[in-house]
């Protein structure tokens, strides 16, 4: 039998912390830079390690993002006891949407890498693809033969 | 038929994998093994849905695999 299944997705980088090593040394810090760079690279924006508040006020963070057109930019940051991964970002003034579409980018990207070597882990020849969504927008597709 | 996994990934965090070519209950196995290694880079995929195939949508793919019939002429 074959099945369809479909799955919420949550970023929690646990590896490393559950086997006494720290956070930096999990798979998947190395990923989520990936994830950062890629989206850097497709929405034309700076990778850093800070990012600045409706005051100018600086917070350093892990990763952020920013552009000419978000100059305040958005922060990535893992928690170090727990794994979890948090964005920050003062959107106040109009910033919402685009904060919003960095980070689902980031997260999409992560996703997809994600999978992608998984299933090279599980031996698959993979394949990833792009596509445009008239309506759900960009859609990222991974196929594993075995 | 080649294992198949498809996996179409939103941008909301909504992940649709597709399974196919796998004999019996493989396929659950798999799921479970792939859970398993996403979860190993820090990927926590949470089921929404779960869909058995039905007997038409697995016969059409059997039938795009299969090899096309060679014509032989009766003379």
């Amino acid at each position: 039998m074959s099945h369809i299944s479909s799955y919420h997705a949550d970023i929690k980088l646990q590896t490393a912390l559950e086997q006494g090593k720290s956070v930096e040394q999990d798979p998947g810090w190395d990923i989520l830079n990936e994830a950062v760079w890629a989206c850097a690279e497709e929405k034309n924006l700076d990778v850093g390690h800070s990012i600045r508040d409706y005051y100018g006020r600086l917070i350093y963070c892990d990763w952020s993002l920013s552009g000419p057109a978000f100059d305040r930019g958005i922060g990535i940051n893992v928690n170090r006891d727990t794994g979890d991964v948090v964005f920050i970002c003062d959107s106040y003034g109009g910033y919402e949407r685009i904060a919003g579409e960095i980070k689902e980018k980031v997260i999409q990207n992560y996703i997809a890498l994600c999978v992608a070597r998984a299933l090279s882990t599980l031996n698959y020849e993979v394949e990833v693809e792009e596509v445009k969504h008239p309506v759900d927008g960009k859609k990222v597709l991974v196929k594993g033969v075995l | 038929m080649a294992r198949t996994i498809r996996a179409e990934i939103g941008s909301k965090r909504e992940v649709k994998m597709e399974f196919s070519g796998f004999p019996g209950e493989a396929c659950f196995d798999e799921a479970e093994r792939l859970r398993d290694v996403l979860r190993e880079l820090g990927l926590w995929a949470i089921p929404v849905t779960v869909m058995p195939k039905t007997s038409s949508q697995i016969a059409r793919e059997t039938e795009a695999e299969a090899p096309e019939k060679k014509k032989v002429l009766h003379s």
